[in-house]
């Protein structure tokens, strides 16, 4: 569905595709942990559009014996930005069509495929929202990471562990509780592994296994992390992104044990 | 539980929050002390004893001297269906076969879970699967799935003719489940033996494996 009842020529609109999860199935994040595969959408546009990419909202750890995965246990919505070109002509109808593919898992895992569609007159003036969806979008929003707001992280590892350290904005007075980090890249921790929250003495150090893959340390950590109680700031925003390197300052030996 | 930020010289113990720990990632060791606990590329794979279809057991470690690949499976799951109902896992069994390679192919699902088959049920869906592996391994309690800490079907892992673990991972490098993948992939266990067996490096030793999680 679109949020605009109309499309203007060279103008964005954002579309999402709403995934209704029935009880006690999940579908999974861009990095589903464990096991299972994140959804996918094949855009089949008119002549001169373009899209970006998926923006995920953040997910939820799914733990069963042995493997853990990360996904979503209700209803999400993944938003994409679609960029018709310059020239449309106004009054047309224009069709945006999409192939999803996703895996579904409860006990068992059950592979999903629909077409789906739709359909938008191309208007020249700004487009109404459309009220209907304007809520779902509003709310898909809230759950998409976002720059941290004033927050600084730092990473390291070693061949057992990552480590973040988080330093929040001047005047944070909270306590934080429940942060979890979620890689984009799949092999870098074990997703199993408790992730460990401390105090420290300007902020916050969350350590985390690596996987046990023999890889070397890559050079930038990639992900979001998630506060279910948010960070402190107006935003209400659970998750932030975080995008650095990996700084080369090795781990004490208590840093380490304090990971196990 | 909350972590508050230290403040000041006053600094307490530091208060731990996080999720449970994995219960099912202790595995317990027995058998060849020679082995490792756990399975890490480049280290001794760790040795188990399983039983096979036909109530035979399979110990790991009297197959020294062969390579050998274990597949972790699950008739149900859509990403086992993309190497089987195409063919190209049975092809890719036979042709390790033909240059010696054993092939064990293991099922961890938990009694009554998903995959989980017994008796005749078993031997039929080992027929109609047209398996070309040595041996089809039932380890319903999971203890061989947990030492090598096999996540998903498939989880592929290759072994040396000294018992090192030479590859753990993925089966190739397109995780999907539409078998029109499969042609022009990287399989990564045909390019660890192909270079093993050239005594060339292996490129790639270990990945991410895709697929459903294992039905523990």
């Amino acid at each position: 569905m679109a949020e605009a009842s109309s499309v203007r020529p060279g103008h964005p609109i954002e579309v999402a595709v709403l995934f209704d999860v029935e009880r006690g199935w999940h579908v999974y994040w861009r990095n589903p942990g464990d096991a299972g595969l994140g959804p996918s959408i094949t855009w089949a546009l008119p002549p001169g559009w373009s899209a970006g990419e998926i923006q995920w909202p953040y997910p939820e750890r799914i733990s069963t014996p042995g493997v853990t995965t990360y996904g979503y246990r209700d209803d999400f919505m993944l938003l994409v930005e679609l960029t018709p070109p310059d020239a449309l002509e106004i009054g047309a109808t224009i069709t945006l069509r999409a192939d999803v593919d996703w895996l579904a898992c409860d006990e068992a895992c059950v592979a999903g495929n629909a077409k789906v569609g739709l359909a938008l007159p191309v208007a020249a003036e700004v487009p109404a929202c459309d009220e209907h969806w304007a809520e779902r979008f509003a709310e898909a929003r809230a759950r998409l990471p976002i720059e941290p707001p004033g927050w600084r992280v730092r990473a390291r590892a070693d061949s057992d562990h990552v480590v973040l350290e988080l330093t929040p904005p001047d005047g944070f007075d909270t306590a934080l509780d429940g942060v979890q980090f979620f890689p984009y890249d799949g092999h870098l921790i074990d997703h199993g592994a408790k992730q460990v929250l401390s105090a420290t003495d300007d902020g916050f150090r969350l350590s985390i296994r690596r996987a046990r893959s023999g890889r070397d340390i890559p050079a930038r950590v990639v992900g979001i992390l998630v506060s279910p109680n948010g960070w402190g700031d107006d935003s209400s925003a659970a998750a932030i992104e975080v995008d650095v390197p990996f700084e080369e300052v090795p781990l004490s030996r208590k840093e380490s044990e304090r990971a196990l | 539980m909350l972590v508050e930020r230290n403040k000041g010289s006053s600094a307490q113990g530091p208060r731990q929050s996080g999720e449970g720990d994995d219960p099912a990632r202790s595995p317990q060791p027995d058998g060849d002390p020679q082995a490792a606990e756990t399975a890490e590329v480049g280290k001794p794979a760790p040795d188990f004893t399983a039983t096979d279809a036909q109530g035979n057991t399979h110990t790991l470690s009297s197959y020294r001297g062969k390579y050998v690949v274990l597949e972790w499976f699950n008739a149900q799951c859509p990403f086992v269906r993309k190497y089987y109902d195409s063919g190209a896992m049975q092809e890719l069994q036979q042709a390790c076969g033909d240059k010696g390679v054993v092939w064990l192919t293991i099922c961890s699902s938990a009694k009554g879970k998903q995959g989980y088959y017994e008796g005749e049920a078993l031997t039929n869906l080992i027929e109609k699967e047209k398996s070309n592996a040595t041996s089809y391994l039932v380890d319903t309690d999971g203890t061989v799935g947990r030492r090598y800490a096999a996540k998903t079907t498939p989880h592929m892992f290759v072994i040396s003719p000294e018992g090192l673990l030479l590859y753990a991972g993925a089966i190739d490098n397109r995780p999907s489940v539409r078998p029109s993948d499969i042609e022009g992939a990287a399989n990564y266990v045909v390019q660890a033996l192909d270079a093993a067996m050239a005594g060339r490096e292996i490129e790639t030793t270990s990945t991410k494996s895709y697929g459903c999680s294992v039905k523990y």
